[in-house]
């Protein structure tokens, strides 16, 4: 009888994995997502489109909204929502869903709608899309993370006011609205900003910016579980977290429509793991992690790319920390990290020493920026730190991913400068930006900056206009807002970029931060993936690939 | 047997507390704010901090949140997470998974395990016993990170015939080889156990005794034997579900598996204490029932270990 007993228990088991595994076998024909193998869609064959691609894309938990700030998430959403402007290749903005955005001031702009778009759910896209929207993202108590990119925009002080000095909490908004934002008619309506900035257009294709049909606003708990935006494809099943599936919208008749017939985006929380599963073609597109910059073009021969891209690695350095007051210390520090052999011993072919704050994809920039101080120079390096009074050692917080990096740098700055360099590397994302937000690095802290959209504003004044969005150091000088200030307000491009350019060597004789690298994107895809380019974003452009079967 | 239950299942109420309380406090001590670094590279504003804030009732005093989450979960209410969604909706996604690849570990394990060990126990010192004993040490010190890398690659990408990563649905044929790796690392301890305890069982008098009178060597071996050596193997094996079932982070992650490792792990980033504390008291009742379970089983079978 006992041994009945312990068959009937194996039996069991075995009879449980069974009736798992047929339950989620059901599971995976009922959701009817489309296979990874793009067997699905029109044939390939000389059209030039079809199959459904799946592509790596690390997505947070955070609803698939424009409310959200997420680089992933933005991935997605320019698939599935359509905005004022999309970018080229170069990274210059063109009108999509805008008619025409006009100003003559670079202060008040005004911008006609295209009449032919429409949400998913067929209801048009019309002024109050965007007005609504923005005017939601820009109200504090929604609890939108896109705030703060609204800022520019007059009358946003009033829906979003910042907590005054020796308050805890900020106080309540006097506004639902932005008095910036008027409407002038179903299809048409003005941005009264509260600075002269004349690159307003080329921002407004950051995913923060996109409208929002009337279905979000009557309920956002229930639209949050499937999105629908004006875009060339929908969603059709989402899963925060882990995956969202698109599927062509086929009511989209506008140029920027897409190739594929559909695009899942799986999240991994490994890029590794992404990497392998376009090896074993069970992926379409990953990243390169840095584990396989030395392989990967031998793993993927013709069906991979390596493209100069919008992301740099630099470290702020504390202004409010006594031991970096000094100029001489920082501009020392620059000058003893030997750029070249650290990125290419770690990152080899995948970065570039940084010359400036701003990457060279995007237009305007200008190589050299920083110049000297940007250049490893040991002995000069050596002659500041003597003149400068240093007292302690180097303490450089990071974290884990690039700890690596930050010990060779640390290494660098020891041999060159003699002073004692400890790296504290942080596994936690929220204690370690907390230690900056928090104004308590005990030296330079890791940063780094990836576009939100493609302009050298986007570079440079979050992180250094006095209590910008991304300043940590507590930089402020007047010299370097005035330069931005004539930059945003400068008639014509060239104009614009030679301030940007002339503010950058204000940094570069602060040195408030020490830019360290600029980042290559580097992308593998599977041999059944056609027409896939990276972009400028590092990002490749879905609405352009497409699987063949 | 119902007392011996009952009794331990009113256990269970001070442990649930107990735990569900340390949890909640060590993600709470944990330094950062949970709300500032949301937004980005670029700082949350004021508003938004504040509003999540009042929204996620943190700026109440700890113990009336504890008290909150305590009424809440007795309710039936998990809460949400700081994105939105339902907690319940994340546990139940990330579980099924993780016990369907506990489960299938398990089964794998059981096999393997039960077989070699009990036979290398009968055979002590045979061609099976040293080749099982030199094999399963060699991969018991392996990190398990190296064995799921390479059977990763070379059964998933060289030869083919696995898929590398498991699909978000995660079906049954895909978490056998994540499920392998798992076993594969823990077996060795199981193979021992059983080794050791058969070949202390076959010098014993109670197996005399049964031998003496006449019984056939399989019905020996098979009934009596068996019964004796599955206590310690069985407790075990509890042991090692409940470690499956509060997720393996690592090889989650080489595999891409969505299950409640990533999640814990992922929450304790973000400072989710709800979905922290609910997850570990789910995966704590995992674990007590299954002990009791084990617990019962080997009172069942040895009637010496009764517990009155």
């Amino acid at each position: 009888m006992r041994q009945r007993s312990k068959l009937a228990g194996t039996a069991a088991l075995v009879a449980i994995v069974l009736f798992t595994g047929a339950c989620s076998n059901n599971d995976t024909a009922d959701t009817g997502s489309p296979p990874a193998s793009g067997a699905a869609g029109s044939a390939g064959s000389g059209s030039g489109g079809g199959g459904t691609l799946s592509i790596a894309n690390a997505i947070t938990t955070d609803p698939i909204i424009p409310m959200t700030v997420d680089t992933a998430t933005t991935r997605v959403m320019d698939l599935v929502w359509t905005g004022l402007v999309r970018y080229d290749d170069k990274l210059a903005p063109y009108n999509a869903n805008a008619e025409s955005i006009t100003s003559s001031d670079a202060t008040t702009w005004d911008v006609k709608l295209k009449k032919d778009y429409t949400f998913s759910d067929g209801t048009p896209v019309t002024a109050d899309s965007y007005i609504d929207a923005w005017n939601y993202s820009a109200y504090g108590p929604n609890a939108a993370q896109s705030a703060s990119f609204f800022s520019s925009i007059k009358g946003s002080d009033a829906t979003n006011p910042a907590t005054p000095e020796g308050a805890t909490t900020p106080p309540a908004p006097t506004s639902k609205t932005m008095s910036g934002l008027k409407k002038v008619g179903d299809y048409e309506f003005t941005v009264t900003l509260s600075k002269p900035m004349s690159t307003f257009p080329s921002i407004l294709g950051y995913s923060v910016f996109y409208p929002m049909p009337k279905a979000f606003f009557d309920d956002p708990a229930a639209y949050a579980k499937l999105p629908i935006g004006n875009g060339p494809y929908k969603m059709t099943k989402l899963v925060p977290g882990q995956e969202v599936d698109l599927v062509k919208d086929t009511n989209y008749q506008h140029e920027d429509a897409g190739k594929a017939d559909g695009i899942n985006f799986i999240s991994f929380s490994e890029d590794t793991a992404a990497y392998t599963a376009v090896q074993g073609d069970q992926l379409d597109y990953a990243a390169v992690p840095t584990a396989y910059l030395k392989t990967f073009q031998t793993d993927f021969p013709g069906h991979s790319a390596l493209v100069t891209g919008t992301t740099m690695m630099d470290m702020q350095v504390p202004l409010y920390n006594p031991q970096y007051a000094d100029p001489n210390v920082r501009i020392a520090l620059s000058m003893a990290i030997d750029r070249k052999s650290i990125v290419d011993a770690i990152l080899p072919g995948a970065a570039t020493p940084a010359d400036g704050w701003v990457t060279p994809p995007l237009p305007g920039y200008q190589t050299g920026v920083c110049g000297e101080n940007c250049t490893f120079n040991p002995d000069k390096a050596k002659e500041l730190w003597a003149k400068a009074n240093f007292t302690g050692d180097v303490v450089i917080t990071t974290l884990d991913p690039q700890k690596t990096l930050f010990t060779s740098v640390c290494q660098s700055i020891s041999d060159t400068l003699g002073v004692k360099c400890s790296v504290n590397s942080i596994a936690d994302r929220t204690s370690y930006k907390a230690i900056a937000q928090a104004f308590k690095a005990p030296g330079p802290i890791r940063w780094g900056w990836a576009i939100d959209y493609p302009t050298m504003e986007n570079m440079l004044v979050p992180r250094f206009v006095a209590n910008g969005s991304s300043n940590w150091m507590k930089y402020d000088s007047d010299e370097f807002q005035t330069l931005i200030d004539k930059a945003n307000a400068a008639s014509d491009d060239t104009a614009a970029a030679k301030a940007f350019n002339e503010a950058q060597g204000v940094l570069a004789k602060d040195m408030p931060d020490i830019p360290i690298y600029f980042q290559q994107g580097a992308g593998v895809w599977s041999t059944d993936t056609k027409d896939l380019v990276i972009t400028g974003f590092g990002w490749p452009d879905l609405l352009k690939a497409y699987k063949s079967s | 047997m119902l007392k011996f239950a009952g009794r331990r299942l009113l256990q269970f109420i001070p442990v649930l507390i107990g735990a569900t309380a340390i949890c909640w406090a060590l993600v709470w001590a944990l330094p950062g704010d949970p709300f500032r670094g949301r937004c980005g590279q670029v700082a949350c504003s004021d508003q938004y901090v504040a509003a999540m804030t009042q929204k996620y009732g943190l700026d109440r005093p700890l113990v009336v949140q504890y008290l909150v989450y305590l009424k809440n979960l007795l309710t039936g209410n998990l809460g949400q997470t700081f994105s939105g969604q339902d907690i319940s909706d994340v546990i139940s996604r990330a579980l099924p998974v993780t016990a369907r690849l506990a489960i299938i570990s398990i089964v794998i394990q059981v096999v393997l395990a039960a077989s070699i060990g009990i036979y290398s126990g009968l055979k002590q010192n045979g061609i099976v016993d040293v080749t099982a004993l030199f094999t399963s040490l060699i991969l018991f010190s392996l990190p398990i990170f190296v064995v799921a890398f390479v059977a990763q690659y070379v059964l998933g990408v060289k030869l083919g015939w696995v898929k590398p990563t498991v699909s978000p649905a995660a079906p049954t044929s895909e978490l056998i080889l994540p499920a392998a790796v798992l076993a594969i690392g823990i077996m060795a301890t199981l193979m021992r156990i059983l080794r050791a305890s058969v070949a202390e069982g076959l010098h014993s008098d109670y197996l005399r005794t049964a031998r003496s009178k006449g019984f056939k060597e399989s019905r020996v071996v098979g009934v009596h034997l068996m019964r004796n050596v599955m206590a310690p193997a069985l407790n075990v094996l509890g042991l090692e579900f409940a470690a499956l079932l509060g997720g393996t982070v690592i090889v989650e992650g080489i595999f891409n598996i969505k299950g409640v490792g990533g999640v814990i792990y992922k929450a304790i980033q973000d400072r989710e204490q709800l979905t922290v504390a609910t997850m570990v008291t789910v995966v704590i009742i995992f674990y007590l029932v299954i002990n009791l379970i084990v617990d019962i089983i080997c009172a069942m079978l040895d009637p010496r270990s009764r517990d009155v």
